[in-house]
């Protein structure tokens, strides 16, 4: 039984046409009204999706794109990044990391209900428009960091001038200073982050490159694999007095550095 | 791995005299718009806190006036100790909102 018929439009000398064959199809009789629409409105289009430094599982590519057309109901934007622990090997993350950039009207508490009730996963949503955003890659080392790996929506090229603001370097230092005091606490996922934050903001004021392949060789560096590995990896608590006192010690060094640097820098612009 | 009173409490303001400084930086220091991205994290901060809090008895109702006012002055003295620091280095930091920052996270934290 035909309900729905796909045509094609025909041109003609005063008005284009659609053909029908006499009894092609129920409610397509001579007199009765029809609603005509584009098809391409009809068929839902597959998302596109752009991995950098990333190849994403299958079952986690279907997850990104479906992000990308429940983002699409919400209003209009510029692009859409998903970054941070998602795009890591396997299905041990807590939540989505997701950058909206230049969005237009949308609801943001709206959009995450219904990410949430569509993946099942709870999305940590960022909206923000591209001057900030490209502001953030350029002074802060954990922007920077979300576009060393990445999936979008649309193709992304991202500057990557630096420029260091010793001020907003200490700021985001000093959050990270509790992994020191409430080192008990914090769950191994919370204390690997903020090792490897801590180690972020030290590469960026020494002026080298932000990846997550040059902090984990910091890391290593600093502490020692096998400190690092029994920590985070095995949970072994053995050598937590080790790795704190290092970690204080590198600690402090770093906000010295900051400071100092901070102060030579209103020093030179005359301040 | 259980913990004695007095360590309990020493986290509590090791962990509490960073979330304050942190606050008032922020706010003295970052552009408006820049200050919801650093402000986030806070809350996490904020938990640990509240689970070292929950750990020192009586976790039900205020702390003892002895114990709530020590941990007040430790607090106050480490975080001028770390804005004075700063001030050193050129920050330009207002203290007239210590004491207010502080009122509020002890009261949060039901210690006072």
């Amino acid at each position: 039984m035909v309900r729905e018929l796909i045509k094609k439009i025909s041109k003609g000398a005063r008005f284009n046409q659609i053909y029908l064959q006499k009894n092609e199809g129920i409610g397509f009789e001579p007199g009765k009204s029809v609603v005509i629409s584009p098809l391409e409105n009809r068929i839902s289009k597959e998302p596109a999706i752009f991995e950098y430094n990333v190849k994403l599982e299958s079952l986690k590519r279907e997850i990104a794109k479906l992000v990308f057309k429940v983002t699409d109901n919400y209003g209009y934007y510029d692009n859409i990044i998903i970054t941070g622990s998602f795009l890591d090997e396997g299905f041990n993350f807590e939540d989505i990391d997701i950058i909206i950039i230049n969005p237009v009207n949308m609801e943001k508490d709206r959009l995450k209900d219904s990410i949430r009730q569509n993946t099942g996963i709870n999305p940590h949503l960022i909206l923000i428009d591209s001057e900030s955003f490209n502001k953030g890659i350029k002074r802060d080392p954990l922007f920077r960091l979300m576009v060393d790996r990445y999936v979008s929506a649309r193709r992304a090229i991202f500057r990557k001038d630096r420029e260091i603001n010793y001020k907003l370097l200490d700021i985001y230092l000093l959050k990270n200073k509790n992994l020191i005091e409430g080192y008990d606490l914090f769950s191994i996922r919370q204390r690997k982050k903020l090792l490897r934050d801590f180690i972020s903001i030290k590469l960026f004021s020494e002026n080298k490159e932000v990846t997550i392949k040059s902090i984990e060789k910091e890391i290593n560096m600093l502490f020692g694999k096998d400190i690092i590995e029994n920590l985070f990896y095995y949970g072994n608590n053995e050598e937590k007095h080790k790795f704190i006192s290092k970690l204080k010690k590198e600690f402090n060094k770093l906000e010295k550095h900051i400071l100092e640097n901070y102060e030579n820098s209103q020093k030179i612009s005359g301040h | 791995m259980a913990q004695n009173k007095p360590d309990l409490i020493k986290r509590f303001i090791g962990v509490a005299s960073n979330i304050i400084t942190h606050k008032i930086l922020v706010k003295a220091e970052l552009e408006k718009d820049l200050r919801n991205y650093y402000t986030k994290e806070i809350e996490r901060d904020v938990d640990i806190a509240l689970k070292y809090r929950d750990r020192i008895n009586p976790a039900n109702k205020p702390l003892p006036k002895m114990d709530s006012k020590e941990i007040r002055d430790s607090i106050m003295s480490n975080v001028k100790a770390e804005l004075l620091k700063r001030i050193d280095k050129g920050y330009d930091v207002d203290f007239s909102k210590i004491d207010e920052e502080i009122d509020n996270f002890l009261r949060e934290q039901n210690v006072d």
